[in-house]
């Protein structure tokens, strides 16, 4: 009995790990320890036990919901967890093989990894059909098939790839069934739906409606407040890890004759980082932008001390526009309107070349430089020399990414940003989230 | 009652005999804080009840509540012990006037120069303590790490005192308003609780205990108008159980068995304490409004 609580308590910390919840061996150890001090039959104890011990952020709470209901459930329900996602791995076989079948080259099959062939599957039979019949019609009338083969293997990769985009833009990426997911429970809860609320969390930013941006407001708010808090916290003189100043003590204790009654302390000032922001609003990053300025909005009600730009084909510096008290909205359109470069091309290296010659005093060594984009831009050699010398002259910069982590290995322009720049996936409010508490409101 | 042999029915009953209204979701993480002697981490938004947990453990124990309020700048000093070095000049001076001064060195560090802070008073309790640490996220990291050295050991060490080991393990609650994230370390030693807002049962049940003059109607009433509020409307101050105890008790001075919209105008300034919160409220739902709603809504609970 003991090591079936066990075996299940582990499974379980399995799964809450595996949907980004960050359990220690030590939380664990104490969940079990709970266990056998609650009563194990009521389903509702072992849920609050579990929670209290496993679970030690409020956001993580509605993913622990949905796991603790797909894992502790009925077993007619786990029958057909099971049963489902036996199916869901029988199809994305099928769906494999028919794949592999249909994108060969003379006979041989492409080489192309399981994800691209299920996407494959997903497209409507006009497109799968006007693959295939590119792959029939495509042939080297010698012998240098062989060399051929690779070239028509990047062609149908790039077809995929914007498919793949393209799907996304409409209704979403396509459901891949049975994905790399090992185990049914998680299958299960991957399907699940999730509140409105956690959804609009994990939400594409870009994909957000209008009528949900009253609440997707009001979580930026939250977020710029915590952040804000944090950042003009005013640290003031205390005795702890300080020496004692003998200068200052003898001169201000000649009062008591030499005595020295009161004690002056020396303490190292605590620098707070100068924020700096730098938003992509070219044309595919016009909605982030919305938000990300949403949020800079907020931020810079409460600190005096942030700079924010705005870049596309060139550098324009956005800060008086917040420094106003009146409405977001107002903020908002006489931005965009006095904008000239709202919606353009990128050019990162050159807007960054415009910043190190234009604001040089901004660039000190406790600027942290927060930029916003998917890092597409023009002139990347330029982009590169430029962070490369940025950051010499900055204490740190952080990159948040609005590309899924997926797509980052094929883009050259993300490597060149991980050089210089710790890069974070940020295309949802809840990576939004986690990277400002992992920065600064620790 | 022993605080780490309770079971889950006696502290149940504890908070209801000491007016604190809590279901299961609240009950069994304190239980467990209480069996396993770990801290219970509890965060929620202000006003929920969060500080009056530990104030009823320590009516429930019988025990002394020992608070240690936390804001920037709090130090080791003003949270564990301090010479009283004041009093111990004052000694050398006296000694040296009357020029004895044998073993000057060990009286001027024995515990009677010793200035005891929350969290030494709470080791050296002679019985075992609460100890609440009100507003954790008011501190520093650097306060917040020497915290939790010292809740994992409960002991301190004292150069010129040795080593002071703790009799009983105090019941720790610490409480956080989430201004700031706590540290990883913190937390994954203590047993967490998210006090949410009540549902519109509990807080009827929470009026009716702390406000006992209030009717039954009139609890409905008002506990319906604020959970309206608290999730119809994006207000940045959301009304919390202190706010809902205001409005019932300013209520009943005015003699009121229901809600009306000239008292809602009247007490609106207990429930939004923001002027844009009011604003919004008075824009988008109005004091007449909100009776209507509430009265509609009463009419679906019978």
């Amino acid at each position: 009995m003991e090591s079936y609580l066990e075996n299940n308590l582990a499974r379980f910390v399995h799964i809450l790990r595996h949907l980004g919840v960050t359990v220690s061996t030590g939380e664990t150890v104490t969940a079990l320890k709970a266990l056998q001090l609650v009563n194990i039959m009521d389903r509702e104890h072992v849920r609050y036990a579990l929670q209290a011990t496993l679970v030690k952020n409020h956001e993580d709470d509605p993913i622990f919901d949905r796991a603790f209901s797909g894992f502790f459930t009925v077993p007619e329900i786990k029958r057909q967890q099971q049963q489902d996602w036996q199916e869901a791995k029988e199809e994305r076989v099928r769906l494999l093989d028919e794949a592999e079948q249909d994108l060969t080259y003379l006979g041989e099959k492409l080489d192309l990894n399981d994800e691209e062939k299920l996407l494959y599957s997903q497209l409507a039979e006009d497109e799968k059909k006007r693959i295939r019949e590119y792959l029939e019609s495509s042939f080297l009338p010698d012998d240098r098939h062989h060399a051929f083969k690779p070239m028509l293997e990047f062609q149908v990769r790039g077809s995929l790839r914007y498919w793949k985009q393209r799907l996304a833009e409409e209704d979403g990426l396509p459901v891949i069934p049975g994905a790399d997911v090992d185990d049914e429970v998680l299958a299960a809860i991957g399907q699940n739906s999730a509140s409105e609320d956690s959804r609009l969390l994990y939400e594409d930013m870009k994909r957000i409606g209008d009528r949900q941006l009253p609440k997707v407001i009001n979580i930026l708010k939250k977020l710029s407040r915590k952040l804000a808090t944090k950042i003009s916290r005013r640290y003031r003189m205390s005795k702890k890890v300080v020496k004692v100043d003998l200068r200052r003590s003898i001169k201000s204790n000649i009062r008591y004759g030499g005595i020295i009654f009161n004690l002056k302390y020396k303490q190292k000032r605590i620098q707070k980082p100068n924020i700096l922001l730098m938003c992509d609003v070219s044309g595919s990053m016009a909605r982030y932008a919305a938000f990300v300025i949403q949020f800079i909005y907020g931020l810079s009600a409460v600190i005096s001390h942030i700079e924010s730009f705005i870049f596309a084909e060139e550098l324009e510096r956005v800060t008086p526009y917040f420094k106003k008290i009146r409405p977001f909205e107002e903020t908002m359109v006489e931005l965009i309107g006095k904008s000239r470069i709202w919606g353009k091309g990128t050019n990162f290296g050159a807007s960054l070349a415009s910043l190190r010659t234009n604001f040089p005093l901004l660039l000190t060594s406790h600027t942290v430089i927060i930029v916003v984009s998917d890092t597409k831009t023009l002139d990347l050699e330029l982009a590169e020399h430029e962070l490369a010398t940025t950051r010499r002259s900055v204490k740190e910069i952080l990159l948040l990414n609005t590309l899924p982590h997926d797509e980052w290995k094929d883009l050259r322009s993300v490597n060149i940003f991980q050089k210089f720049a710790q890069v974070y996936e940020c295309y949802t409010l809840a990576h939004l989230e986690r990277v400002l508490r992992r920065q600064f409101l620790h | 009652m022993q605080p780490d042999k309770i079971t889950i029915e006696q502290l149940r009953s504890g908070f209801e005999s000491n007016g604190y209204i809590a279901e299961d979701e609240i009950t069994v993480p304190v239980y467990l804080a209480l069996r396993l002697e770990k801290p219970v981490l509890i965060t929620g938004a202000p006003g929920v009840g969060k500080t009056e947990i530990a104030k009823v453990l320590a009516e429930v124990f019988e025990t002394d509540l020992i608070r240690l309020q936390c804001y920037e700048g709090l130090d080791e000093n003003k949270a564990l012990y301090e010479w009283n070095y004041q009093r111990q000049l004052i000694k050398i001076q006296l000694i040296r006037d009357s020029g004895s001064g044998e073993n000057m060195e060990r009286d001027l560090f024995s515990p009677e120069y010793l200035l005891e802070r929350p969290l030494l008073k709470a080791i050296q309790a002679p019985k075992k303590a609460v100890l609440l640490i009100d507003e954790i996220d008011k501190t520093d990291e650097e306060f917040e790490a020497f915290l939790f050295e010292v809740l994992s050991d409960f002991q301190v060490s004292i150069p010129e005192l040795g080593t002071l080991k703790s009799r009983h393990i105090p019941v720790v609650v610490l409480t956080s308003n989430g201004e700031r994230e706590l540290s990883d370390g913190l937390k994954r030693r203590c047993v967490f609780l998210f006090i949410d807002f009540p549902s519109v049962e509990k807080e009827i049940r929470i009026i009716r205990v702390k406000v006992p003059e209030a009717g039954e109607r009139l609890a409905e009433e008002v506990a319906l108008a604020m959970n309206y509020l608290r999730h119809n409307l994006e207000i940045k101050k959301k009304p919390s159980i202190s706010e809902t105890l205001d409005l019932t008790r300013a209520l009943i001075l005015f003699e009121a068995d229901r809600l009306e919209p000239d008292l809602v105008k009247k007490t609106v300034n207990l429930l939004l304490k923001d002027k844009d919160d009011i604003d919004l409220f008075n824009s988008q739902v109005g004091p007449a409004g909100l009776v209507e709603i509430v009265r509609s809504e009463q009419s679906k609970r019978h």
